[in-house]
């Protein structure tokens, strides 16, 4: 048995199958993180959906991202505890 | 008695292993983090979700030989043997909700208050903690 050699970070984006609709065809993109692989014992696969392409029966296309925001309040509630961390160290450290 | 793995044995367990790496490797797929649409009256929806997998496997053999503790004056004896472990997870968190209706298509995010809220008050805490430490008057 022998495993492919591939590199230890890999970001790709795959499509998926498109989706028919009325009027409208949906293909869905998807973005996946790879870290490590078989020949390293083991690994990370974090997978996303990234956007949707929508194309119309009269030829019109349309990208749609797709937004997470949960992941995005909880990025912006770290960063707001770092910096209301880092500004009350530095307002205490010239405190008497 | 031996402790030789035979052939049989030893594809079992790559075989074993393959079946692991490819169920993980299915988590890169498209089809992972898009659900089946489900179609209601005139509108399509489709869930999607972010898809975290994490996997490691270890193996590892060995020989050796010895006196023999049955019989010291028989000479040396010998053994060998393989094992292999591993582990993994899957986490899944729905992101969204593509709805296709007849008066367009549109995404509606998901949103996990749980973990929002989970996550305010470990950053809720760890601020007061860093507070009550700040007023604490130095010597």
């Amino acid at each position: 048995m022998t495993t492919p050699k591939t590199r230890l970070v890999q970001v790709e984006t795959h499509a998926g199958i498109p989706i028919k609709h009325g009027r409208v065809t949906i293909t869905p993109f998807a973005r996946s993180l790879r870290i490590g692989s078989t020949s390293q014992h083991g690994g990370l696969i974090w997978n996303r959906p990234a956007s949707i392409l929508i194309q119309s029966a009269d030829g019109e296309e349309q990208i749609m991202p797709i937004p997470d925001i949960t992941r995005q309040i909880l990025w912006t509630l770290l960063g707001v505890s770092v910096l209301i961390a880092l500004l009350a160290w530095i307002f205490n450290r010239n405190k008497p | 008695m031996s402790n030789e793995l035979t052939p049989d044995e030893y594809g079992q367990t790559f075989a074993t292993l393959q079946s692991t790496m490819d169920k993980f490797l299915d988590a890169a797929r498209v089809e992972a983090v898009y659900g089946e649409p489900v179609a209601y009256e005139d509108h399509l929806i489709i869930p999607t979700a972010e898809v975290l997998s994490l996997v490691g496997f270890g193996m590892g053999s060995g020989s050796g030989t010895g006196p023999n503790p049955e019989n010291p004056g028989a000479g040396m004896t010998g053994g060998e043997g393989a094992g292999g472990g591993g582990g993994g997870r899957v986490l899944s968190r729905p992101v969204a909700v593509i709805i296709a209706a007849p008066e367009g298509v549109r995404v509606e995010p998901v949103v996990d208050v749980t973990k929002i809220g989970l996550a305010a008050l470990t950053a809720a805490g760890f601020m007061f903690g860093m507070w009550l430490r700040m007023m604490r008057p130095r010597v």
